[in-house]
């Protein structure tokens, strides 16, 4: 609602109806300004205007003229002294209508008052009482125009035609406002109770001048669509590896890391992985054309780990080792954080580190198959840990997922007793693998420079995003299409 | 892992367990399938002994203690002997044999048995190299054998008619041709094929195809088995875990006597004893507390081991035959523990006496990304993998491939390197983005790959694109300080050039005086080579050389 609109419906409020007049000076508002806001407010059905029909007078200069008497009437004061010779001392409009009046007659040539005439210099004039009458409706100070009602006009109707025919007065016409008066929505719309009127958008002004103290706020269609927005997010995979990562620190794990381009010596020789196991050919892992050898520095290290195959397996290549992969498993890392924790004046026993982080897969691509997944391994290093420890430490994780699980014995060639946690899933109706680990074989931890007990586990995370995120292609979540990153539902755990 | 399919009621009746598929768990493998009158059984690698029903149906009834381990030994000496060539103990140089009466197959056990005999060779014989078997009935081997290779022979293979020649077979047979890169033992162009003959045939091109003469059929009452490959302990203890399933199946083993080029004269089956010394205090050891009441003969018993000697703290067992994959004394507590059920096993919460922590680049790049999510850009996460076009080609960029980290080999044809920069996959996920509401805003912190002095370097990368009908270089430049110095790294910005960036438009940026990384808008003729039409302005930074 404009200021002035609030302005005169506040005014009318108190006083219920007004003329015009009477609201500009009641609201400070000018003419033009109220009648405007009355015009606008009516079509909102707030206020009733009055209007009266009726005619605009125009007095003409020559009238005005006439303001200390007409023609006639000085011609009559001057015949009540005798009469006149009819020479060209008279003038012709005040002979006219002295006749017409009936206020003298000619005769012998001589203009002689009558009767009539008489009367008429002591009573009221007419045509000079209906001239009075306009001028006192002008507005004065060179404002010549007089608005009469039709009801004012019956009165004098006659009159004015005489005066309109001696060109005294022009008539035109016109309707005028007689009366604004405020209706019941005028009120309720001023109480900001009733929809379609009241501030709409608020502005530096509405909230400075205050108008809103009395005016209300245009309600708004709150069930009406807006336009689409989209909040920058998180890579849905990058969220929940932030979550893992927050729960195992939240658990007094520290977050270790390791690289991703790694020697078949730290991928699978020191983990006990038989060199010529089926894993380590090119159909399941992705062996390096450039860089094409990656040595190992620690050349004791490599010794002991070389004797625990040849021990184990009965054979060992050094060029084997060398060879160059990009890491199958996150537990490589494990192995580097074995040799580098295990004997530690840095932390105190038991240690818990754990890493998350990209492993690579030479798969043929599908819906469930990626070539780059994601997994998380932890170990625990200590003295007198065992089993019970891993049991606790998984359950406690998981649980912190929302997933209740349990245990089964499974085969891994690092860890002997190897386990399984599973849970069930209630949508496919079956234990669904969530994560490996066991105790790491102590010729392992022996090789890698520990006495001390290592438990340790590794699990896939990105299995995990068709129930998290309710995909059903693995695909879907590194095509990094805009649409589907920002519409993409939120993580469900 | 394997897996091997029985009918269910075999396996019911073979093991003595009316639910077989409730205990195929508590001993470490998983059922995999069980319907259909069928039940199909994932092996892990370590018990391929378990690849066959009589060893499976053995260790479930062993578990559930329904049986109780057994001694294994032969019957005799079988009188056979094989004599090993000079020429064949340059390329395959291991043989063992064993001979087995009173066989008596149905046509499902003499299936079970030849499946067994093949995932053997799939899967502890590494496709056949380590190892390969023939089964052939003894009754149709004629004299003694030799084992040897030659350039050329003839064989008249497994389902054929006819004799062939070695050659032809490897062309023609589909073993022939599934096997042919494990004889390549060639000298000069010729190949040396292994052969094992009796006194009239060749009765196995070796490890292609048995001869069709001494094919074994559901009638066949005895069986004589070679077992040959390049491993000599693998060999040895396979024919082990044949002599013992056959024992198991009531049928009399009897030994082969092979002799060897050096002098080497020995009887197979091995049938070796080994005993371990196991601990209660070394099972206590492996959970992590004192069970004190725990029985470990007992526990040792139901795993299928024989206890051949008892003492206050410890018991001695026998490891039997079958069982190659018990190294030491750790094997044998596994199989106490898996005994003894992980259910029973308490659990027990580690107490933590260090802080948890995140590396320092975990919370470096948080940072950033909840400073980027502030400035409106969406978190991209790209693959690592990539290929020549998309990183270079696509980017007007000259490969130099001795800084490219390459892949040997992929099975999916469009990755053959790793990644070098973030621009190219996000521009890229821009291309893939049509018709979304503009602008596009992303960003990614990842790794990026390069190889110099021979070494793998993994660097720690940043970098962000935007995608709009106004985006400027302006812009680019106004996000990347924003975002620095959100993080308290001033940055310096030299006029620079890239083959993807419009020039006098693409700045170096600087940090403490080292170069860290480029800015600029993309050039249009990149933009056409994705299809895209509205410009685009990246910046690609490295985090490694910043203090995080």
């Amino acid at each position: 609602m404009h200021e002035y609109e609030s302005k005169l419906l506040s005014f009318l409020k108190e006083s219920k109806s007004a003329d015009v007049e009477s609201i500009c000076s009641g609201t400070g508002l000018g003419r033009d300004a109220v009648l405007w806001a009355s015009e606008s407010l009516k079509s909102k059905g707030a206020v009733e205007i009055r209007v009266n029909s009726g005619a605009e007078i125009e007095i003409s200069p020559e009238a005005l003229g006439y303001e200390e008497g007409f023609p006639e009437q000085i011609l009559l004061s001057e015949l009540e002294k005798g009469p006149k010779s009819l020479d060209g001392s008279v003038n012709g409009i005040a002979l006219a209508w002295t006749k017409k009046n009936g206020w003298a007659d000619i005769r012998e040539g001589r203009l002689h008052i009558t009767e009539k005439g008489r009367k008429a210099l002591t009573g009221e004039y007419d045509q000079e009482s209906v001239l009075k009458l306009l001028l006192s409706k002008t507005r004065g100070n060179g404002d010549n125009i007089a608005y009469v009602s039709n009801a004012e006009m019956t009165k004098i109707e006659n009159t004015v035609k005489e005066l309109e025919h001696r060109k005294l007065l022009q008539i035109k016409p016109k309707s005028r406002i007689e009366s604004i008066s405020i209706t019941d929505i005028g009120i309720e719309i001023l109480s900001g109770e009733k929809a379609g009127n009241g501030i709409g958008q608020l502005t530096r002004d509405i909230i400075k001048s205050r108008i809103w103290t009395d005016s209300g706020f245009r309600p708004y269609d709150v069930e009406a669509p807006v336009a689409e927005a989209y909040p920058a997010r998180r890579h849905p995979m990058k969220e929940f590896m932030e979550l893992v990562r927050r729960m195992w620190v939240s658990q007094g794990f520290v977050e270790t890391a390791g690289p991703m381009i790694e020697s078949s010596f730290w991928n699978f020789d020191a983990l006990f992985s038989p060199q010529d196991h089926p894993t380590r050919e090119m159909q399941d892992t992705f062996f390096l054309s450039n860089p094409e050898i990656l040595g190992i520095a620690e050349n004791e290290l490599l010794k002991r780990v070389a004797r625990m195959h040849k021990k184990g397996w009965k054979s060992w290549n050094d060029d084997i080792s060398f060879q160059p992969v990009l890491r199958t498993h996150t537990t490589s890392v494990s192995a580097h954080n074995i040799r580098e924790y295990g004997n530690s004046n840095e932390l105190e026993y038991p240690i818990k580190l754990f890493s998350i982080g990209k492993v690579f897969r030479n798969e043929s691509i599908d819906y469930k198959h990626l070539a780059e997944l994601h997994q998380l391994d932890g170990i625990i290093i200590g003295k007198g840990i065992g089993i019970a420890d891993l049991k606790g430490t998984l359950e406690q994780f998981y649980r912190g997922l929302g997933f209740k699980i349990k245990f089964k014995p499974s085969y891994f060639p690092f860890v002997e007793p190897g386990l399984e946690a599973s849970y069930y899933d209630e949508e496919h109706g079956d234990w669904i693998e969530l994560c490996g680990g066991g105790t790491i074989r102590k010729e392992i931890t022996k090789a890698l420079g520990t006495d001390m007990r290592v438990i340790a586990w590794g699990a896939g995370l990105d299995r995990l995003m068709f129930k998290y995120l309710g995909i059903s292609s693995l695909s879907e979540l590194y095509k990094n299409d805009v649409g589907w990153l920002r519409k993409r539902r939120p993580l469900k755990l | 892992m394997a897996t091997i399919t029985f009918a269910k009621k075999d396996l019911v009746e073979e093991s003595g367990l009316s639910k077989p598929e409730e205990t195929i768990p508590k001993i470490g493998m998983e059922v995999e399938r069980d319907a259909d009158g069928e039940i199909t059984v994932d092996i892990t690698p370590n018990r391929s002994d378990l690849l066959d029903i009589i060893g499976l149906a053995r260790q479930l009834a062993l578990h559930e203690g329904v049986r109780k381990p057994r001694g294994y030994e032969l019957s005799g000496k079988s009188g056979i002997t094989i004599k090993a060539g000079k020429a064949v103990g340059k390329v395959r140089p291991n043989i063992a044999g064993i001979v087995v009466k009173d066989v008596s197959f149905t046509e499902a056990s003499l299936k079970y048995l030849i499946n067994f005999s093949e995932k053997i060779g799939g899967t502890l014989g590494r496709n056949r190299k380590k190892l390969a078997m023939g089964i052939h009935d003894l009754s149709t081997i004629e004299g003694d054998l030799v084992y040897d290779a030659s350039y050329e022979g003839s064989i008249t293979p497994l389902g054929e008619s006819a004799d062939k020649g070695f050659e032809e077979v490897m062309k023609e047979n589909q073993k022939g041709m599934m096997y042919s890169n494990i004889i390549a033992a060639k000298k000069g162009n010729r190949q040396l094929y292994p052969f094992l003959k009796d006194s009239r045939k060749t009765i196995s091109l070796i490890p292609i195809t048995n001869s069709e003469k001494t094919r074994v059929t559901a009638k066949t009452k005895s069986l004589f088995i070679d077992f040959t490959g390049t491993d000599s302990d693998i060999v040895s203890k396979v024919a082990d875990m044949f002599a013992c399933r056959f024992i198991d199946a009531g049928s009399k083993v009897y030994s082969v006597r092979i002799v060897f080029v050096n002098g080497t004269d020995s009887e197979y089956p091995k049938l070796g004893k080994r005993t371990i010394k196991i601990k209660a205090s070394g099972f206590d050891e492996v959970l992590g507390y004192k069970t004190n009441d725990t029985n470990i003969k007992k526990l040792a018993v139901r795993s299928g081991y024989i206890v051949s000697e008892e003492a206050k703290n410890f018991v001695s067992v026998a490891v039997p035959p079958y069982r190659y994959d018990v190294l030491n004394d750790q094997d044998v507590y596994e199989d106490l523990v898996f005994a003894y059920g992980y259910d029973s096993v308490k659990s027990r919460p580690v107490p933590s006496v260090n802080a948890g922590s995140e590396t320092a680049f975990s919370l470096f790049s948080d940072k950033l990304t909840e400073i980027m999510l502030g400035l409106g850009y969406t978190e991209a996460y790209n693959n690592y993998l990539t290929n020549e076009k998309a990183e270079f080609e696509m980017m007007g960029r000259e490969p130099e491939m001795e800084k490219v980290v390459s892949i040997k080999y992929s099975k999916t044809e469009n990755i053959s390197i790793m990644r070098s920069g973030i621009l190219p996959s996000l521009i890229n996920n821009l291309r893939d983005s049509a018709s979304e509401q503009m602008p596009y805003r992303m960003f990614e912190i990842g790794d990026t790959f390069a190889v110099a002095d021979g070494k793998a370097k993994e660097r720690k990368t940043f970098a962000f694109v935007s995608e709009h009908s106004k985006a400027d270089f302006a812009e680019a430049k106004t996000v990347i300080m924003a975002a620095m110095a959100a993080l308290g790294i001033e940055l310096g910005f030299e006029e620079g050039s890239g083959p993807e960036f419009i020039p006098g438009r693409c700045a170096r940026i600087t940090s403490k005086g080292e170069e860290i990384g480029i800015i600029g808008e993309v050039h249009p003729r990149i933009l056409n080579g994705f299809g895209i039409e509205e410009p685009v302005v990246g910046c690609e930074i490295e985090l490694s050389k910043l203090k995080y």
